[in-house]
């Protein structure tokens, strides 16, 4: 009973644990992109219109490539340019919304690709799962990580040491954009059993955002906090029979929100400063 | 006009080039388009519409650019915008005022409702220390569930999930609601230059440390620009439900204008006149992309595209930099 | 061996860093470089690194002409450069952060051998330190020592020492004075920075001292003696006349009870009507926060502040300047001036009496009243940023002049000056002191001792000494430098 509640929970909650994954290596490199939700949006729309067209597979394959390459649209003036970071993540997050859109009017899906069920799915959740102890190892134990990580913590002092700074970023970011197009497909095609609709992703890339810092950069902790919102999320039918109706939505939001507040206060009482790992 | 600002315009151009384009893309036919285009901007009938639009844009981002001066970066105008709008609904249609106290209602209302919701981004900031920018981007989405709430219970009329319409009476047409974006744009460019608010805003985005040496409160300076914007933005939600929005349905999206506003403002260098003159031009984006609905092309096509503006404008603009 | 050759270093601002200097480092050997605050042994040792590219003169290693590009390019010719202020990179590991440097100079080491490289290496120099322990919670002392284990790891030929026992424990300097003659038995040249007399001595096989940019001397140890250096370091000792002022002094203006702070220990100290009081120390001994704890921006964590007999400890800083504070802050721009506004507002903002309504004649009249003691080139109209760093200090003191203060706190007010600005300012600041006290923290001894009626001297967050006109330069100088 408890595994099926927590494996269900996974279920709702595995696009935030990934997007949240990709915004967490970008963060330790020390750049942060606010446009993840329009990434996962436009993976949404692009991964039901391959599906619809190839495979499932080809769905989720293609949903990601689409978040890598409007990554971009991001990471050439943030990283290269040295352009704002906030401005350059909320504009790709709205072009992507609206590019995820006209995907979705541009093409009929012929039947809607469920994939639940399928061993591909059981791939994906072993994916999320597996990851953030795959990221850990990385940023742990190999020298590239240990750049990416110094590149993150003191850029001035990694660049004089010779860190290739921009070429970690731009890595960083793309990635992110990757994972972003895959949680995106992931909500499309599993939650919503391979249909999309404008505003699919309601805000849950910004959860995503909110989770790196609630799991203080650290890639297990970010799975705990992205687990828990995902968790938070699951709970929305009871809170809804509860007598809240649709304002249980906002719960998800409210709690991030509470948390963020709150790990806030702590890290300045500890006198704490991000990230360790 | 300086570099930075040719720029600016110049990227502006290109984007729109760049939206056009994209629009020609989607739908296969540039011919069509280019009518559209040329059809916006030259007929009376889409200029008033892309008067009408602009006001929300314009009222946020002149907000959003006196607390960007400060640098306190808040997103929430959609938020309190849908407040605002949800505000002025009720009034309107619920509330049983008229005459001179339903305006005054309107134009209080909506605006304190707007103004207390941007103190929650401003609480979490200066007494918890959270980010207000992912804050306030949250508490959009709160807004806008918690308008659907509203609006699936307490507003609900009839059979289907609406609410009632503005009264015909309280309606208005474009011309108020530009003389309010105009008032509040001079109103804010007076501020900054005539006034010590102005001032301490000026000096403490530009210099912190200064401002704080010179005996100026950042919290303060914080709470006034979040209370300005967050009642400004109230106020063009009050104004986009009086002048086109007339009711209420569920949204599963948010309008954008809060947003549209953020990037306008930017756009803009945050100022208060350029804001005024650019939330037309983005408004003209949400005019043709409505004007190209019956092509296919979605509604958030409007907001892509002034998405697309803000980049192009953040490439030409970074370029400089570098070169210097 | 390693020459640098007639190195001249001109900052963007003009300053001259380096005049002509040059410099011969032997393997085998550890040669000191000594000189006050504003030598420019900084700057050569920086060209030596190929962190900054000098104006003219060139580098040779073994008579072959080098050019550097990056700090990269000289780690690979094998120079090691380990900077004033440690660059660990906090949040990685002692492991990490060495692993880091060699694999960034293409050596790659596994884990498990470099964590045993590490061991060796720390034992031998009797460093206490777990390579898995946090770069963070290292002293600068341990952190200093991290960084001499990798030239060793990397074999650098030439190791240069920036000021590394600033912030150090006497054990932790001793500590790192064994790790240099390790370097030196092992035929490595080591070129080490230094305010420490005492140090240099046990230390160093040969002594270069620079004064003002240039090389003003160089001895071998059997000839250095302390008197000699100390004269060469703070040139002709000038017999302070003590008769600038006369009179006894008035009552308290400003008083400090053993106040405490981030980097500040326990700082006591008085500033009468009509005195210039001023606090000397070598760089980062904790002055910039104690300037900013009389300011009110950081707040005292012990101790009491009184201005004119009241207890300000608690107050604001508008409060502390309404009750006639006047700051010199050490940034002009961005802490004293705001960038991006005209010079009349950048005269207006500072000031106390401000109306809701700002009226922008009275602005510009203030402005011109307050130019009209202390004129600028520059107009009231004219960007702030666009003022020379000499007009930037005249605006500020003709600011803090205009409001007539009760007492000035000035910190480096005329660091990057040039000679005739720094006369201006230093008359000022004596003007602002007849009406009132000025409270001078600055690292120019000179400028202290032309100034200043009496002298504290600040080290490790602490007054150590307290010296009345007529001044023993020779005692300071071994107050600041103990």
């Amino acid at each position: 009973m408890a595994v099926e509640v927590a494996l269900s929970a996974l279920v709702g909650a595995a696009p935030i644990m990934l997007a949240a994954y990709g915004e967490l290596l970008l963060e330790r490199s020390g750049r942060v992109n606010l446009g993840v939700d329009g990434m996962m949006a436009l993976g949404a729309s692009v991964a039901v219109a391959a599906a619809s067209i190839g495979s499932p597979l080809l769905g989720l394959l293609a949903g990601a490539f689409a978040g890598l390459l409007a990554a971009l649209f991001y990471a050439l003036p943030v990283v290269y340019l040295r352009a704002d970071q906030i401005v350059a993540g909320l504009s790709l997050a709205f072009l992507a919304w609206g590019l995820a859109d006209l995907t979705a009017s541009l093409t009929v899906p012929l039947s809607p690709a469920i994939i639940v069920g399928s061993a591909l799915h059981d791939v994906l959740l072993l994916l999320t799962l597996l990851l953030p102890l795959v990221l850990w190892a990385f940023l742990r134990f190999t020298w590239l990580g240990v750049e990416l990580r110094a590149v993150g913590h003191d850029e001035a002092a990694a660049r004089e040491r010779g860190a290739r700074v921009e070429a970690l970023r731009m890595g960083a970011a793309l990635f992110g954009g990757l994972m972003a197009g895959l949680a995106g497909a992931y909500m499309s095609l599993v939650l919503y059993n391979g249909k999309y609709f404008a505003g699919i992703t309601s805000g849950w890339g910004w959860l995503a955002v909110g989770s790196v810092i609630l799991g203080y950069w650290h890639p297990l902790g970010v799975a705990a906090a992205s687990y828990s919102v995902g968790l938070v999320l699951s709970l929305r039918p009871y809170l809804e029979a509860f007598g809240l109706g649709p304002l249980s939505a906002t719960a998800p939001y409210l709690v991030v929100i509470a948390a963020l507040a709150l790990s806030a206060v702590l890290s300045a009482r500890l006198r704490l400063r991000p990230p360790i790992t | 006009m300086e570099q930075r600002g040719w720029r600016i315009l110049g990227g502006a151009l290109l984007g729109f080039a760049l939206a056009v384009l994209l629009a020609s893309i989607a739908t296969g036919d540039p011919i069509a388009i280019l009518r559209s285009v040329i059809w916006v901007y030259t007929s009376p009938a889409p200029l008033a519409n892309v008067a009408l639009f602009s006001v929300p844009i314009a009222m946020a981002a002149v907000g959003l650019s006196l607390a960007y001066r400060a640098k306190f970066i808040t997103i929430g105008a959609e938020g309190q915008i849908i407040l605002g709008s949800l505000v002025a609904l009720w009034v309107a249609a619920y509330s049983g005022l008229d005459g001179p106290a339903a305006y005054l209602a309107l134009a209080l209302l909506p605006a304190a409702a707007g103004a207390l919701y941007a103190l929650l981004p401003f609480a979490l900031r200066a007494y918890a220390g959270a980010n207000e920018v992912l804050s306030s981007l949250m508490l959009n989405f709160v807004a806008m569930y918690l308008a659907n709430y509203f609006i699936a219970t307490y507003l609900r009329e009839g059979p289907f999930v609406i609410t009632r319409a503005v009264p015909p009476e309280l309606r208005t047409g474009w011309q108020l609601g530009v003389l309010a974006s105009l008032l509040s744009a001079a109103g804010a460019w007076l501020l900054l230059r005539r006034t010590a608010v102005g001032l301490a805003i000026e000096v403490y985005g530009r210099a912190p440390r200064a401002a704080e040496t010179y005996g100026y409160d950042p919290k303060r300076i914080m709470l006034s620009v979040s209370l300005l914007s967050g009642s400004l933005a109230g106020l063009g939600g009050a104004l986009a439900m009086l002048s086109f929005q007339h009711s209420l349905t569920p949204m599963s999206f948010p309008p954008g204008y809060g947003y549209a506003g953020a990037l306008v403002a930017w756009l803009s260098g945050n100022s208060p006149l350029g804001s005024f003159l650019a939330s037309l031009f983005f408004s003209s984006l949400i005019v043709l992309g409505r004007s190209l609905q019956a092509a296919g092309v979605p509604l958030s096509y409007a907001l892509a595209a002034q998405a697309l503006i803000v980049l192009s404008t953040l490439v030409a603009v970074a370029r400089e930099q570098r070169w210097r | 061996m390693f020459f640098a050759d007639r190195i001249t270093v001109v900052y963007p601002t003009g300053t001259r860093a380096n005049e002509e200097v040059s410099l011969e480092l032997r393997g085998g050997e550890i040669l000191a470089l000594l000189g006050e605050n504003g030598a420019g042994k900084t700057t050569l040792a920086k060209v030596m690194a190929g962190l900054l590219r000098p104006t003219s003169g060139r580098l040779l290693i073994d008579g072959e002409e080098v050019s550097f590009r990056s700090y990269r390019e000289a780690l690979a010719r094998g120079i090691y450069y380990v900077s004033q202020h440690p660059q660990l990179i906090e949040g990685l590991t002692v492991l990490e952060d060495v692993g880091l440097t060699l694999s960034l100079a293409g050596k790659r080491a596994a884990r498990g051998e470099l964590r045993e490289a590490i061991r060796r290496l720390s034992s031998k120099l009797g460093l206490k330190v777990e390579p898995e322990s946090l770069c963070e919670e290292l002293s600068a002392g341990e952190r200093q020592r991290v960084e001499a284990i990798k030239p060793l790891l990397l074999g650098s030929r030439f190791v240069i020492f920036d000021e590394p026992t600033t912030h150090m424990s006497p054990l932790e300097a001793r500590a790192l004075g064994e790790i240099m003659k390790e370097m030196k038995r092992e035929g490595r040249g080591v070129l080490f920075i230094s305010h420490k007399l005492k140090e240099v001595m046990e230390l160093a096989d040969r002594v270069v001292v620079m004064r003002r940019g240039k090389v003003v001397g160089g001895l071998r140890r059997e000839e250095a003696d302390p008197r000699k250096i100390l004269e060469l370091m703070f040139g002709e000792v000038q017999a302070p006349t003590g008769e600038r002022r006369e009179g006894a002094r008035g009552e308290v203006l400003l008083e400090l009870r053993d106040v405490k702070s981030f980097r500040v220990r326990s700082v006591s100290l008085k500033v009468r009507m009509g005195e210039v009081v001023g606090v000397a120390g070598v760089a980062g001994n904790g002055q910039r926060e104690l300037f900013e704890v009389i300011t009110g921006i950081r707040a005292a964590e012990g101790g009491r502040i009184f201005l004119a007999g009241r207890d300000i400890t608690r107050l604001s800083p508008g409060e502390r300047i309404k009750l006639g504070l006047s700051l010199v802050p050490e940034d002009r721009l961005g802490w004293a001036l705001v960038p991006g506004l005209d010079v009349a507002t950048n005269v207006y903002f500072a000031l106390d009496s401000k109306r809701f309504i700002i009226d922008w004649g009275e602005v510009k009249e203030v402005a011109q009243r307050a130019l009209s003691i202390v004129p600028i080139a520059g107009s009231p109209d004219s960007r702030v940023e666009s003022l020379s760093g000499g007009n930037m200090q005249r605006l500020i003191l003709a600011r803090e002049l205009y409001r007539d203060p009760k007492v000035i706190v000035a910190m480096n007010p005329t660091a990057g000056l040039d000679y005739a600005t720094t006369r201006a300012v230093r008359e000022m600041i004596v003007r602002l002191s007849e009406k009132g006290g000025a409270l001078l923290i600055s690292e120019d001894l000179d400028e202290l001792l032309e100034l200043a009626d009496r002298i504290y001297v600040m080290s490790r967050g602490a007054i150590v000494g307290e010296h009345s006109r007529p001044f023993d330069v020779e005692r300071i100088a071994r107050d600041m430098v103990s």
